[in-house]
């Protein structure tokens, strides 16, 4: 394929690892995105190292120190059940990032194939696949989300599925309005004209320029699954009890939030923190991304 | 305009009839028998199979559909499993409480963004614009019904002003939906005041702007007059999306703050596996979001001309 | 003092303040307008003249600009010392302004009407109904048919003349003394250039309005000034009536300026081509005269110290070691 390397040449000004390296240097001027970064990475060794950061079995009932105050063995203190908050709250982590992982990936994957074959093809395929695409996005997210929930019983995997499938219209619109973008520009007219190939130009030349911005997305859509994962959880349709989750834990705390606030306290900020992080890192990714599509936008 | 509603109207049907067709089919996934699990466990054969012919419940999955497209389109949402009772006037009951949420939900939420996302982009790069980007982030991050809970210990041991539970009986009393209101809102108060921020600080870079201060306008005429109407375009366009996350809030504020609409009825249902329900609730909220997305698109084309004369 | 004098810029300075560090966009302007006269203003792009015309206006948005120092003498008035609120009632009633993109100045969301109504309910205090006659009036005076229709109408459903011409309309309403056009044709066509020009010189004779021309095209101020300014890094070299800047020329840039025409004849449309070499860098600007690089006439003081702002014939005003080198002791 000799004929490709021509192609690949047209390309090197938008040579995607530049693009990141250019990301990167806007990103560490920005302090809140850096502050984001760091509470990302904290979140992640926290998960990973949960079994030796965490003093208790995150379920190990002991009913003799049911709802403790916080106190120097139980540094959040313990639920009804005598369990120690502070560990639950680190196995909790786990569980948020696995979901808030895994379901994005399912949304992005569906999204961008999606998208992709929508944007480059066009015609009736890009027709129907947009008109599926409203079908769903005409569902408030997190009640479809509830809909399946309840549907298909409370499980990881289902939540997986449930949060995967409500997310990726988004995915599937971004990606199909910057392949439409990038198919228009000359350099792929440069590829087709040298008779490369339709899955070629796909994979080489117009998702890598897409990427970018389903990053900065991604960045900020897994908050959105997290607090949606709490919401769901507290409404009992998420990870099943035992198992430490930060939403059910505010569910299990809610009645007894005027004697221990402390159950509903810890696992709202750990929430917060987390989702604020992604946020954070979504939003500086977005500014460090942005004169590259001004860029893009003025050709 | 006339035509671009009605366009709007009819790019709506196979939007609902795809609506309907989801809703119908997650009822196919419910665990075990309908029949069985309407009628409960003690019923002999020969009426389970008498009711599920009665219900059509035999017949192929399209006819069943259209039969059930058929019902919703006049009003028949199904009926309750548990209190047997049509879930279209179960939710009529409810909507009044719901409605209420939404309307102080949404006031506190636009009203206060767009008044502090205007002054800090009028004031840029001062403590109130600073103060927003952070506002608005935190917004954004927060867990609506945590909110709701630390509203509720907050007012309910410290302050006590404001009813923390409860929607005060018959009729619409104000007190009781204000804290629930503000958790329901503050997201999206916060996504408001980001929007209009970055919006308003683009129109006030405008060759118009200057036209307008050229005039001798005074600067609360030209941010109010000239910047306000453009700086919303924009902003409006996310309204329809956030009253989805309204929507999907108010059945975890609703259930924090005991008060009795649509939500929770929904989390009541869900937590009895009343299926019929959670199906009605879920074709009825997303209609309703439906009906808001167009009429948030009408607006849109009321506040920029140049789609309203295409 | 000169009693038909309008308007008098002395040694205006503004800055604009970058992460690159501090633009000098204009660094001591000069110039005089007299009632009812036509002032072209000419230059590169970057020679400060939109920026002379908004400090003017003090319009310049601060931050990151600035008015450093200077006098804007407008009708026996600083304008740089005057209050926000007498700005307000300057603006758009004594000075209207015109702009070069007709497309982008007006407003998307308004009627046309009511952009021409605002400003005269405000200065004229007149009513909505006496307003809108009035604004009806002023669509008809610049030549837009079907008035009292278009008057409800929105910018975009205007081509680009005729929204020059709402421009117009708009920034006549309130009979100002003065008119600052900032390139107020180089966004259109070059039939549509004509008939704005025309419009606008027609508009001038009938109001007496002075008119400040801020153009690229010297062809521009051949056909409409009564005096030319040219401006060059910021600073203004040269300021004279018409005639004697095209037979008489002092300063090397303007020399340049009018040696890029084909040929010395006044009347031939011929925009301005740059001279050899480029402009300094406004962040860092040299010790001597700004222009001192390009200029084939240099002498050692040039690029030692700034030439003043001289007279050096009745109403031709020079800034250039050519003609006075020890100009500094007779200030």
């Amino acid at each position: 394929m000799s004929t490709n390397s021509d192609a690949d040449k047209t390309l090197e000004l938008y040579e995607t690892s530049s693009l990141f390296l250019e990301m990167w240097v806007r990103l560490k001027r920005n302090r809140r995105a850096i502050f984001g970064l760091f509470l990302v990475v904290f979140l992640i060794l926290v998960a990973l190292f949960a079994n030796v950061i965490a003093p208790y079995d995150p379920v190990q009932i002991a009913l003799k120190d049911s709802l403790k105050e916080p106190n120097l063995a139980h540094l959040m203190g313990t639920d009804v059940l005598g369990r120690d908050i502070f560990s639950r709250i680190i196995y909790g982590a786990r569980a948020s990032l696995i979901i808030g992982v895994v379901a994005t990936s399912i949304s992005v994957v569906i999204g961008v194939i999606i998208g992709a074959f929508s944007g480059y093809y066009g015609g009736w395929l890009d027709s129907l696949m947009m008109r599926i695409t409203d079908i769903f996005s005409a569902f408030p997210f997190f009640l479809l989300a509830i809909a399946i929930m309840t549907f298909l019983g409370p499980s990881l995997l289902n939540i997986f599925f449930a949060l995967g499938i409500v997310g990726w219209t988004n995915y599937a619109r971004l990606v199909r309005g910057q392949v439409i973008l990038v198919k228009e520009s000359k350099y792929i007219e440069a590829a087709r004209s040298i008779g490369a190939k339709d899955r070629r130009i796909i994979l080489r030349h117009i998702l890598p320029n897409a990427i970018a911005p389903v990053i900065v997305y991604t960045a900020l859509n897994i908050g959105g699954v997290i607090l949606a994962e709490a919401g769901l959880s507290f409404l009992g349709l998420g990870v099943r009890p035992p198992a430490p989750s930060w939403g059910s834990m505010l569910a299990e705390g809610k009645d007894f939030i005027f004697n221990a606030s402390w159950l509903v306290v810890w696992p709202g900020v750990a929430i917060f923190l987390t989702v604020l992080g992604y946020n954070l890192l979504g939003d500086g990714l977005r500014n460090a991304l942005d004169p590259r599509l001004n860029l893009r936008r003025i050709k | 305009m006339i035509r671009f509603v009605i366009r709007r109207i009819f790019q709506l049907i196979p939007v609902i009839l795809g609506i309907s067709m989801l809703t119908f089919w997650m009822m196919s996934f419910v665990p075990g028998d309908p029949v069985a699990l309407m009628l409960g466990q003690h019923i002999s054969p020969q009426t389970m199979e008498s009711v599920r012919q009665e219900l059509g419940l035999d017949l192929p999955f399209l006819t069943r559909y259209l039969n059930y497209l058929w019902n919703v389109l006049h009003g028949d949402f199904g009926r309750s499993y548990i209190q047997h009772q049509e879930v279209s006037q179960m939710l009529l009951d409810k909507i009044p409480v719901t409605f209420c949420l939404a309307v102080v939900a949404s006031a506190i939420a636009i009203t206060f963004g767009l008044l502090i996302g205007v002054l800090s982009a009028v004031r840029q790069y001062s403590f109130w614009d600073t103060f927003t980007t952070f506002f608005t982030l935190i917004g954004l991050s927060l867990p609506t019904f945590w909110l709701g809970m630390v509203l509720q210990l907050v007012f309910g041991v410290i302050f006590r002003i404001l009813p923390i539970s409860g929607s005060g009986g018959e009729g619409f009393h104000l007190q009781y939906y204000i804290l629930p209101g503000f958790a329901l809102g503050f997201a999206s108060m916060a996504m408001y005041a980001g929007l209009t921020r970055s919006s308003m600080l683009e129109v006030l870079g405008e060759d118009y702007i200057r036209t307008a201060r050229a005039k001798g306008l005074s600067k609360q005429v030209v941010v109010f007059k000239h910047g306000m109407k453009n700086a919303l375009i924009p902003v409006s366009t996310h309204a329809g999306m956030d009253f989805a996350s309204l929507m999907g809030g108010t059945i975890l504020i609703e259930t924090i703050f005991s008060l009795p609409g649509i939500g929770y009825m929904l989390f009541n249902a869900i937590s009895r596996r009343d299926y019929p329900v959670v199906q009605g609730v879920t074709l009825f909220l997303a209609l309703v979001f439906v009906v808001i997305n167009l009429l948030v698109d009408i607006s849109y084309a009321f506040l920029n001309p140049r789609i309203r004369y295409d | 003092m000169d009693q038909e004098l309008l308007l008098r810029v002395k040694e205006l300075r503004t800055n604009f303040h970058t992460d690159a560090g501090v633009i000098k966009a204009a660094d001591g302007v000069n110039l005089e307008i007299r009632i009812g006269e036509t002032l072209g203003v000419v230059g590169e792009s970057g020679s400060g003249k939109s920026v002379t015309a908004m400090s003017i206006m003090r319009l310049i948005p601060m931050p990151p600009g600035k008015i450093v120092s200077g006098e804007v003498m407008f009708d026996g008035k600083d304008l740089l010392k005057a209050s926000e609120d007498e700005l307000m009632r300057i603006r758009g009633n004594d000075i209207a302004m015109i702009f070069q993109d007709p497309m982008t100045s007006l407003n998307p969301v308004l009627t046309v009407g009511e952009q021409i109504m605002e400003a005269i309910m405000l200065h004229q205090k007149a009513g909505r109904t006496e307003a809108k006659k009035k604004a009806v009036e002023m669509l008809k005076r610049v030549g837009i048919p079907e008035a009292e229709v278009r008057i409800d109408n929105y910018p975009h459903q205007f081509s680009g003349g005729m929204r020059q011409r709402v421009m117009i309309a708009m920034a006549l309403s309130c009979n100002p003394k003065l008119l600052i056009a900032d390139e107020p044709t180089t966004a259109l066509d070059v039939t549509i250039q004509a008939q704005i020009l025309d419009l606008m010189n027609d508009l001038k004779r009938e109001s007496g309005t002075a008119i400040m021309l801020i153009t690229h095209d010297l062809g521009i101020v051949a056909e409409l000034c009564q005096k030319v300014l040219v401006m060059y890094a910021g600073n203004t070299v040269e300021y004279t009536d018409a005639v004697s800047l095209f037979t008489k020329p002092m300063h090397p840039y303007t020399w340049g300026l009018l040696g890029s025409l084909p040929k010395l004849d006044v009347w031939a449309k011929q925009r301005l081509e740059p001279i050899q070499g480029q402009p300094p860098d406004l962040r860092n600007l040299p010790q001597g005269c700004n222009f001192a690089q390009r200029c084939n006439q240099k002498k050692p003081i040039c690029e030692q110290q700034k030439p003043t702002w001289l007279e050096i014939e009745a109403g031709h005003f020079v800034s250039c070691f050519l003609y006075k080198e020890e100009g500094k002791r007779h200030d």
